[in-house]
């Protein structure tokens, strides 16, 4: 049966591929043999390695720049492109040669994920040496992850307790033996997972890489070393050439030698190493010189010093792993390049450093290993040092006089190999917190805000057609002369119960709470032992051992774990749950709320019987909940309280109810400005992480008429010294509102910022609260706010903005 | 008044027929029960179990009858979940959290595959077995793991939607309620 052709383009021309073969090894097929120019001086390179060490192959595949084409399977519909090793301007010149430059960068269609796995033992490298080892360990009852950066095994390996991941790289081992590796799946475009693996042992099999030699020329198309020269043999049955020289080691020359005659090509000569003075050749080789004799070639095959797939060891200590295999063989090896001939080989392929530039470099003084790495840039590219290192330490001994454990190595960190961005990142994880009323605000135009995780409404833009002090206006409007509704689910939410709640509650908030009676909601501030505030809500006295919390948005975890260490730190039998997400909470305000909510509720809402900051239960449009009468934005109003999953039936009712006096759901943008105008504190935005109660003009929250509660101490002195700085609210003179946080001056010099500016419609003009030191906070001092270099006058205004005795709270 | 979802809009969007079960309105089908089965069974597959009771316990965990089973979190804290509603007594170690906590059920052979994706956690049946309880970060928010015949995965409400995307985008397909009872039909009896 015919197998399917695989059809791919390279630089716009269709090339036809194998099954089996890698882009690079169909393209050398094809004739392809120069696959990139060098960095620096544009020289030509083709295949060396073919195991994904050197930097020769790299292409752009599907828009995707540095991918090693001997390593990616050829697929149907690739778009390849011929790129430059690296791509820096800074050396072209119309005498380089360079292939066109790679599309820009663009967002391509990717599949990164991560996946997070364990095991006994991790295996990697799945060669004979890999193979043998996961078996014993399996056959040991161990759970065995087997990794090969080959799509296919060295060998056999079926045991039910190992699990093989292919084309699957190690790139680090990490503290607590967690390995990090790559698994690309070649099937569709950047499909790369990162494999976070725990190992209880890790096994190291990972061969030994192959590194070249120095003499003129090294890096010419067709000097390739023996192991690719046996790939394109045995995997991808291609002969590489008709007349081969053999360079290195006698016992693997000949061992090649036996390998390629069979195949059809002549071995033309086998040399030592150090008989080579140059490889000839433009664009390809032609031939090897020795000092006496020239030998006329199409492929020089090197068999170079084999050094042990480490890299991704670097920075740990080798006695928690095992290494088995050619990885277990010894370190680097000596190179001995003679010395005039070496010094027109290339060291490093990535930066095109040569072995003068080694030299040059190392009798100017900078003789140390680092130095060399540091001012040529060798060993600092794609291939990670690994075609250069050893022919790096080999110059430096032999120009230095030192031996190779003298010179050392320069020092190397994971990830190696390169491991993309992309895949790091993986997938996009951003959580989102959304109120059990979300799609109702989505219906009614909400413009949304980020608040952490949270999404609220700032306002609300129904025709999509309205600027924000518009819709905000409107939104007012109806709270102070009608209704308004606002979710309010984002706010923390606490159940403290136990035969110590009150106690707790004692201990932790400035106000008592073991004497609330049930029925009642009490606002307080929770202060550190330094007296500052931490946070503040309402606590509602639901049974004798329980009460209910509200917190600020942000606040609510911090809240629970100051709770929690006070209770523990004092023995209370308490349990403190965050029902946070389990309710739904909106808060209807204005002076004809009362009418709105009556239409839903058989609760008797008079003053009489359901009194400002009272709550009480019933069932509010056949749902049952919990209403407290409280008022942030300063109207009389009820915070409705209900299970989740009746928030949406709840908020539909409440607006079908409102519809007849004009009800408008408002957003926080609209809450600010209504709160501004009371000057309701909010925490976190006008205080910050030092703000006390007596700065904040809270000094009415401390209450001493207990033994003691958590910043009493504090506060005492407070009280009884002179303040460093006070929260203010004041009047512009203009019309402009500053953004908030815009700095305060008197007499040019700063003395504070203003942490809220906005218009109010109540005022008629722009008011705010600022923090200035107590010399400005007397009733009509003159301030000033600056912002873009522009100042802004204001005066200091001591009273409420807004309904000063309450009144409207309690209508 | 039938209580809803947080998975609610999750489920329209997807063109769900829905039903009232238990008092919750859920997803009867999404495409067709059969193949919606055949899929949980074959690969791996999530649904909508908000009609589970759950209680949250402190102090010593007491016997709950079946069909309640009990999850012990720490040595001090457990969760009862129940696929009827419990009879609460009101207590200060006893805390109705099923309204706080949005449930979904992974299941089927390729469950841990997707689990692995999300989570830092030891899923396999060795560090996890039947009767495990673990809390940990799924996708980068808190989740309670219940160890089923397949994974009951509680999230606080705020995030169900969140997290029920982020098990779709990791290859999970949705189930509901029809294939769901046989799903659980079939493993009572195995």
């Amino acid at each position: 049966m015919q197998q399917p052709q695989i059809l791919f383009e390279w630089n716009g021309n269709s090339v036809t591929a194998k099954p089996g073969d890698t882009v690079a090894s169909a393209l050398y097929r094809s004739g392809v043999r120069i696959f990139s120019y060098s960095y620096q001086y544009g020289r030509p390179r083709g295949l060396l390695c073919l195991t994904g060490s050197c930097p020769n192959c790299m292409v752009n595949i599907d828009g995707v720049p540095n991918v090693r084409s001997c390593t990616t399977p050829a697929r149907s519909g690739l778009s390849v492109l011929a790129q430059n090793q690296n791509v820096y301007r800074g050396f072209d010149s119309p005498a380089v040669k360079r292939f066109p430059a790679a599309p820009p960068l663009s967002e391509s269609e990717h599949h990164y994920q991560h996946a997070y796995l364990q095991f006994d033992v991790v295996v990697v490298g799945g060669g004979r040496s890999g193979i043998e080892a996961a078996l014993a360990s399996a056959e040991r009852g161990m759970q065995v992850a087997l990794l090969e950066k080959q799509p296919a095994l060295g060998g056999d390996s079926v045991h039910p307790m190992v699990t093989t991941f292919l084309n699957c790289t190690c790139f680090g081992l990490y503290e607590g033996n967690l390995l990090g590796a790559v698994q690309i799946d070649y099937a569709r475009p950047n499909a790369e997972t990162l494999l976070h693996l725990r190992a209880g042992s890790v096994v190291v099999a990972t061969g030994a890489y192959e590194t070249q030699f120095l003499f003129a020329n090294n890096d010419l198309p067709g000097v390739m070393l023996s192991t690719a020269v046996l790939r394109l043999l045995h995997q991808h049955k291609i002969v590489p050439g008709k007349r081969a020289v053999l360079i290195g080691d006698p016992a693997r020359c000949s061992q090649l030698q036996a390998e390629l005659e069979p195949a059809g090509a002549e071995v033309v000569a086998s040399l030592p190493i150090g008989s080579v003075v140059s490889a000839l050749g433009d664009d390809h080789v032609t031939g090897v010189a020795t000092a006496t004799v020239t030998y006329d070639a199409d492929v020089v095959v090197m068999c170079g010093p084999l050094v042990p797939d480490l890299g991704f060891l670097a920075g740990t200590s080798l006695e928690s792993v095992s290494l088995v295999g050619a990885a277990a063989g010894p370190g680097l090896a000596y190179i001995p390049p003679p010395s005039a001939q070496s010094t027109d080989a290339i060291a490093c392929l990535c930066m095109d450093v040569s072995g003068r530039d080694v030299a040059e470099t190392i009798e100017s003084g900078m003789g140390h290993i680092e130095l060399i790495k540091r001012f040529t840039k060798l060993g600092k590219s794609a291939c990670q040092g690994r075609m250069c290192q050893t022919a790096a330490v080999s110059l430096c001994g032999q120009v230095s006089g030192q031996t190779i454990a003298q010179v050392g190595t320069t020092v190397a960190r994971p990830p190696a190999p390169p491991v993309s961005l992309g895949v790091l990142a993986g997938m996009r994880h951003h959580p989102v917190r959304r109120t059990p009323m979300h799609y109702q605000h989505d219906r009614l135009g909400a413009v949304w805000m980020d608040m952490g995780d949270w999404k609220r409404p700032r306002y609300y833009d129904s025709a999509g057609t309205r600027n924000q002090a518009q819709c905000v206006e409107q939104e007012y409007r109806a709270v102070r002369e009608r209704a308004g509704i606002i979710d309010v689910s984002t706010l923390g939410k606490i159940e403290v119960k136990g035969s110590d709640a009150g106690r707790l509650l004692d201990l932790v908030f400035t106000h008592t709470f073991s004497t609330l009676p049930i029925g009642r909601v009490r606002y307080s501030v929770l202060c550190d032992e330094l007296g500052t505030i931490l946070d503040d809500g309402t606590i509602s006295r639901m049974d004798p051992q329980r009460y209910f919390l509200t917190t600020t948005t942000g606040n609510v975890d911090f809240v629970q774990q100051w709770l929690e260490w006070w209770a523990a730190a004092g023995g209370f039998k308490v349990n403190i749950t965050n029902l946070t997400a389990g309710l739904a909470s909106m808060n209807l305000a204005g002076p004809l709320a009362r009418g709105v909510l009556a239409q839903l509720t058989d609760c008797d809402l008079s003053s009489a019987a359901f009194p400002y900051m009272d709550w009480r239960q019933a069932a509010v449009a056949g749902v049952p909940a919990t209403m407290m009468r409280i008022g942030f934005v300063g109207e009389m109003g009820w915070e409705i309280v209900v299970a989740a999953e009746y928030g949406s039936h709840l908020w539909d009712q409440v607006l079908e109810a409102g519809a007849s006096v004009d009800l408008l759901p408002f957003g926080v943008e609209t809450q600010r400005v209504l709160r501004l105008e009371k000057k309701h504190v909010i925490v976190g935005v006008d205080t910050d992480a030092l703000s006390n109660p007596y700065e904040a003009g809270m000094a009415w929250v401390a209450k001493f008429d207990k033994p003691d509660f958590i910043g009493r101490a504090a506060l005492l002195h407070m009280k009884q010294n002179p303040l460093e700085r006070m929260l203010v609210g004041f009047e512009m003179e203009g019309s402009i509102a500053p953004p908030d946080g815009s700095p305060v001056l008197v007499d040019g010099k700063p003395v504070g910022w203003a942490t809220s500016v906005r218009f109010s419609w109540e005022k008629r003009k722009v008011i705010g609260m600022a923090w200035v030191t107590p010399a400005e906070a007397k009733h009509g001092t003159p301030i000033t706010l600056r912002s873009d270099a522009v100042d802004y006058f204001a005066n200091v205004v001591e009273q409420v903005f807004y309904d000063p005795s309450g009144q409207r709270l309690k209508m | 008044m039938e209580r809803q979802s947080a998975l609610h809009r999750c489920h329209l969007d997807a063109h769900a027929q829905l039903q009232t079960f238990l008092g919750w309105e859920l997803p009867a089908w999404y495409t067709d029960p059969s193949s919606e089965l055949e899929q949980v069974r074959a690969s791996v597959g999530i649904s909508d179990v908000s009609y589970l009771a759950k209680l949250d316990l402190r102090g010593p965990a007491a016997a709950f009858p079946a069909p309640a089973r009990l999850w012990k979190l720490t040595p001090a804290h457990a969760l009862v979940t129940s696929p009827l509603p419990i009879a609460l007594v009101p207590s200060s170690s006893v805390t109705d959290v099923t309204s706080l906590y949005s449930a979904i059920l992974l299941a089927g052979p390729d469950s841990r595959q997707v689990l692995q994706k999300l989570t830092t956690l030891n899923v396999s049946t060795r560090a996890m077995p039947q009767g495990a309880a673990r809390q940990t970060r799924l996708a980068h928010v808190n989740a309670t793991i219940l160890r089923t015949e397949g994974f009951l995965i509680l999230n606080t409400r705020d995030v169900a939607e969140y997290v029920w995307q982020a098990l779709l985008n990791v290859g999970a397909h949705p189930f509901g309620m029809v294939a769901q009872q046989q799903w659980m039909g079939s493993h009572e009896n195995a």
